[in-house]
């Protein structure tokens, strides 16, 4: 049994499909612009987390691994 | 020959054990028959420095109802082996100290243990299956739990050990118990004529303990304990959060993109 609508949003979603500008605008946007914002969840998921938990040996842990990769990242990359 | 027949005696001393009937209380060390039982009003022990093995006995309550085996008043008494199922509560420990209760299972039962005033007992390598909770406690600390197939919520454990031995400091002002391990000089709450003595229960808590008992089927009784400082975030939320921050991220993507 299909959700109410769910032929709607099929349509609606195809048509922005072949939406021209759409087709444009994804032109010019690259694989990366979607992978970079991946890098905050790691962050997201330590501060739910700590919410839940407190601060523990995990979390420390967690921390620690991230800000470690997070620096490495930032002078890699500017380099 | 007199010394085989001896042997033969003293093995059928030895491995004698009894049946117990509904409602009955145990009043010595007893070895239970491994059989099932039915006992809509479970057992009670309210005898201290007795041990209770149930030899792999089932004991069975009637439609979710009663206690399976009731404990109260009592120090240093020891449950082992025992499958408790289809009760209310499997267990209930009221006002016992210093007891073991270990390689119990516990199945279908609404709380596998309960314990009201109940302090520094151990209850270790049980097996739990139980509709609600896998135990819970009134008025009870310095106890050791750790369950064989499952770990216990973080609010129980602030005033208990869960899950592992944990180093208590039993010996703390203001909480109406004196352990044996204590003295007037190291916990308030040691009288000097009641020192080994557990101290006078809180009236606030007694009144919530009979109120439990009269009523176990109220259910927002022990609801408190499990919700209390515990920090849940639910999966919808979670999943909310990700594609927030996710859709935050590709903003500020596309804007340092721009600035370009």
């Amino acid at each position: 049994m299909l959700p109410v609508g769910y032929k709607y949003c099929v349509l609606l979603f195809k048509r922005i499909l072949k939406d021209g500008c759409f087709q444009m605008r994804m032109k010019e946007v690259r694989w990366q612009d979607f992978a970079k914002p991946l890098a905050l969840l790691p962050f997201v998921f330590l501060g739910i987390y700590l919410f839940e938990n407190g601060f523990d040996f995990i979390a420390g842990m967690l921390i620690f691994v991230l800000v470690c990769i997070t620096i490495a990242a930032v002078v890699l990359v500017k380099e | 020959m007199r010394v085989v027949f001896l042997f033969i005696i003293a093995a059928s001393v030895a491995s004698a054990c009894i049946d117990i009937t509904d409602g009955s209380e145990i009043t010595q060390n007893v070895q239970l028959c491994s059989r099932t039982y039915d006992l809509p009003s479970g057992i009670t022990v309210r005898t201290s420095n007795i041990r209770l093995d149930c030899g792999t006995a089932i004991l069975r309550g009637f439609d979710g109802q009663g206690v399976g085996i009731k404990i109260e008043n009592a120090d240093n008494v020891t449950v082992r082996n025992c499958h408790i199922l289809t009760f209310d509560q499997g267990m209930l420990l009221k006002n016992v100290t210093n007891s073991l209760i270990e390689d119990n299972g516990l199945l279908k039962n609404r709380i596998g243990i309960r314990m009201i005033e109940s302090y520094e007992n151990t209850i270790r390598k049980n097996n739990d299956r139980s509709h609600q909770l896998a135990i819970s406690a009134v008025s009870s600390k310095f106890n050791v739990v750790m369950f064989g197939n499952r770990d216990i919520d973080r609010a129980f454990c602030e005033v208990n050990a869960c899950n592992r031995e944990r180093d208590m400091q039993v010996c703390e002002n203001g909480d109406f118990y004196c352990s044996a391990r204590c003295s007037p000089a190291n916990d308030d709450d040691c009288g000097s004529a009641n020192a080994t003595q557990p101290a006078p229960q809180l009236p606030a808590a007694t009144a919530l303990a009979s109120q439990e008992i009269e009523h176990p089927a109220k259910t927002d009784l022990i609801a408190p304990e499990t919700t209390s400082e515990e920090r849940h975030v639910p999966l919808a939320t979670k999943i909310i959060i990700y594609l927030f921050a996710y859709a935050i991220g590709l903003v500020v993507v596309k804007r340092v993109n721009k600035k370009r």
